[in-house]
């Protein structure tokens, strides 16, 4: 909760910071305001990410934290395809017990970007999708007194997608950073219903918050 | 009605992006003309010398190029620049024709040209595509659903369209899933649905990519909110994707169809004609008066790239079990319809969809709609194009679906192929076709599998395929065509147990009697192998309660045998 807290505070006053010098019409063109073809072609961006689970999965894994690499390619005239490579860590709920005492995601997606508006301060609408590499598995310390025995190690790919929007923040040409808010959706879980002791499904469901920082690489 | 809220709320939400869009569009650099120019123009001082004020202070690096210099300096702000807009060349004028660093231009109006109609689709219009796409494919077909139907009924079924605030949030908790519904709702009804979402896009003013993300983003609102069931995403795939295809065919067929220098009887029936193809264009067309007005039709539509051939004959469909015992033997009528539009080997790629193939085959005993299936190309690369020989490399996006009684199978697709063609005469080629399909949403029947709720009996999942084609194609008929197909699904709907190998082949010959007229037979088979391995704790569905763990695997084959007629429409 603190985290979004301070991602709604910094976003707050990147905003209003960004908004108030766009309305200035004597901003240097350097800083950002009229530069946005060069600031957006060819950047990289590294960014924080937190999620908040719900659902069945949700019941299970309380939240998952990690990084994106992304990398992103303007196309003329709003658009921005993104493609990105991450890290998330699933914390287990305490008191919870599934059979492993580690799950990591590993995001593989691209997608896209819509601006809506191209300034300093660059609003959007955000769709991503791709393959979540998880891996559950089974890291006891020797020293501790664990005598549960959880599953054979898991290796799972599945379909994930994400909705959401956020915005970019240009300081300088090359540097920005990034906020954006997102829903996300991947397969984990299809449960089953038709055993003796049937299970419903837990889709990995959440709203995902990330802040990050941007550099354009050049051509 | 907490829904009456909400839908007032997006109503309110989309109508302020309407206005940010519309803006957002405009600074994004569209192509502008000088009726769209002068009405930014505010306060003339003087009628013949115009000011133009760009609202640009955000982005002025679009309008610098090297035709700046075609404009005289009046001073640091101020650039000037006389020329007569009965010419070609000004009337219509990209930003990137207008300087840079946010000044004054100042460009002298011989002559009012705002009399040049604009056609509608020249141009992006995101309210009605809006308003098209909210009320064609989810407001009225929800209203319909909830109002139209007596739910107090025991035989009505699940109560799907009883949303609210709580079925939005539990649909949001829950995430994606497979649906129950049946073959023909999931593999048909949907990328119809999808084409409705696609074309509110598609005719008013959006491109292909555009517009497919109508289709989705329709699918996904839809999905997520006007069901009370969990979402599904095979409808989301089916109705994206499939719907994009179906879409972009129907838009094209129905600009065909409809002939805006037509006059008179012509013209009305071929809007009527045009507006049953395409519904959403049509209602566009009564809105904007184009259904009536006198104006250029779209410059792609060239009549001779157009091919429509129908053909009927009999098909007999032999069925045998895994044991190769024969089982019943059926024969049909069979009619078909085909569209070629633009030619694949002529190399020729501008936008997606430059050339498709699109068929529909209705049988004479249930079920009626046999088969359907679409093409359009994507990308394309030229390889090769020498007198004697050319080859080149194209993406396609492909939508399947065969529905007889010895084989079920339907997917969305996406095709990478090899294009070739080998010059033997002047009249007689040799074309051939390799491709690797992937296929992101294929359905295929399961044999121990039943949803007694919504009536599914078969496996959805993702997979991979292959084609394989050659033709030996004289003047406008392919005289003998030999066609493989193989696709193999790995099952990911619950019970995911299973996993498919889908086979297909075909041989055809045509001898043509007259130009427009060709006498053909054909043979062909179907082959689904479907492997299964049930846990030892299933219990399944054919003795209900009892374990399915013995189940076999199955293998079924269809061969067919067709004999027909086919004319050239166009």
């Amino acid at each position: 909760m603190k985290i979004i807290l301070l991602i709604f505070v910094v976003s707050t006053l990147c905003f209003t910071q960004s908004y108030s010098q766009s309305l200035n019409t004597k901003t240097p063109a350097s800083v950002g305001s009229k530069d946005y073809l060069k600031q957006l072609n060819n950047q990289v961006f590294l960014s924080y990410t937190y999620i908040r689970n719900l659902g069945n999965f949700g019941n299970t894994y309380k939240y998952g934290s990690g990084i994106y690499l992304n990398y992103g390619k303007y196309f003329p005239n709003s658009w921005l395809a993104v493609a990105r490579v991450g890290f998330i860590n699933q914390e287990l709920r305490a008191g919870v017990d599934t059979g492993y005492t580690d799950f990591k995601v590993y995001p593989v997606h691209i997608g896209g970007r819509f601006y809506v508006y191209k300034n300093m301060f660059m609003p959007y609408f955000s769709f991503m999708n791709g393959l979540n590499l998880i891996t559950n598995s089974n890291h006891f310390s020797p020293q501790s007194n664990e005598t549960t025995v959880g599953g054979e190690d898991q290796f799972l790919v599945r379909y994930a997608y994400q909705v959401g929007f956020g915005f970019d923040v240009k300081f300088t040409r090359q540097f920005g950073i990034n906020l954006n808010i997102n829903y996300n959706n991947s397969f984990y879980d299809d449960g089953d219903l038709y055993t003796e002791n049937p299970t419903p499904s837990a889709m990995m469901t959440g709203f995902e918050y990330s802040a990050g920082i941007s550099y354009d690489i050049g051509k | 009605m907490p829904i009456n809220k909400f839908t007032l709320f997006i109503v309110l939400v989309l109508l302020f992006a309407e206005i940010k869009f519309t803006s957002a569009q405009e600074a994004a650099g569209e192509k502008l003309t000088l009726k769209s120019l002068t009405e930014k123009i505010s306060g003339p001082d003087d009628p013949d010398i115009i000011k133009l004020r760009f609202n640009s202070g955000t982005s002025a690096e679009r309008y610098s190029s090297s035709v700046i210099k075609d404009f005289s300096e009046v001073n640091s702000n101020v650039l000037s620049k006389s020329f007569d807009v009965k010419s070609d060349k000004y009337n219509s004028l990209s930003p990137k024709q207008f300087p840079a660093n946010n000044k004054e231009v100042k460009i002298k109006l011989s002559k009012d040209n705002s009399d040049d109609y604009i056609p509608w689709e020249a141009n992006r219009h995101f309210g009605l595509a809006v308003f098209d796409e909210l009320f064609f494919n989810i407001a009225f077909p929800w209203a319909l659903a909830r109002f139209g139907r007596d739910w107090e009924d025991s035989t009505a079924g699940e109560r799907w369209p009883f949303i609210g605030f709580q079925s939005i949030w539990s649909n949001i908790q829950k995430g994606w899933n497979y649906d129950g519904d049946n073959f023909t709702t999931n593999l048909f009804a949907h990328p119809y649905g999808g084409n409705i979402f696609f074309n509110s896009g598609r005719v008013n003013g959006y491109n292909f990519w555009e517009s497919s993300a109508f289709a989705l983003a329709g699918s996904y609102l839809w999905e997520s909110f006007m069901e009370t069931n969990q979402p599904a995403i095979n409808d989301w795939v089916n109705t994206g994707m499939n719907g994009a295809a179906f879409g972009e065919i129907l838009y094209r067929l129905s600009t065909y169809i409809t002939d805006n220098q037509a006059r008179g009887g012509h013209r009305v029936w071929t809007e009527i004609v045009g507006g049953i193809v395409n519904p959403v264009r049509l209602f566009n067309r009564l809105v904007t008066g184009e259904a009536s007005r006198i104006f250029p039709n779209p410059s792609w539509r060239q009549l001779d790239n157009l091919e429509i051939a129908m053909d009927a004959g009999t098909r007999v469909l032999f069925e045998e079990d895994s044991t190769h015992n024969p089982g019943p033997k059926e024969l049909d009528g069979i009619f078909e319809l085909a569209i070629h539009f633009g030619n694949a080997y002529r190399l020729e790629h501008a936008t997606p969809f430059s050339h498709f193939y699109y068929n529909i085959e209705i049988a004479s005993s249930s079920p009626n709609l046999t088969g359907m299936n679409a093409e359009g190309s994507l990308f394309a690369v030229k390889l090769s194009d020498k007198p004697t020989s050319k080859h080149s490399l194209e993406t396609t996006l492909n939508y399947n679906y065969e529905n007889n009684p010895g084989f079920l199978y339907g997917n969305a697709a996406i095709m990478e192929q090899l294009n070739s063609l080998f010059k033997i005469s002047d009249k007689l080629d040799l074309r051939t076709k390799l491709g690797l399909r992937l296929i992101p949403m294929g359905g295929t029947p399961n044999d121990y599998f039943y949803d007694s709720l919504d009536g599914r009996s078969y496996d959805f999942g993702q997979g991979l395929g292959a084609i394989g084609r050659i033709s030996l194609h004289m003047g406008d008929w392919d005289i003998f065509t030999i066609q493989y197909d193989l696709d193999y699904i790995w099952t990911q709907s619950e019970p995911t147990y299973s996993k498919h190998f889908l086979q297909g082949g075909t041989l055809d010959f045509q001898l043509p009697i007259k130009d427009y007229f060709v006498f053909g037979v054909g043979a062909g088979y179907y082959k689904r192998k479907s492997y299964y391995f049930y846990p030892q704790d299933y219990f399944g569905y054919n003795v209900p309660g009892q374990p399915e763990t013995n189940a076999p695997d199955v293998s079924f084959q269809t061969p067919i045998v067709r004999v027909f007629f086919k004319t050239r429409i166009l």
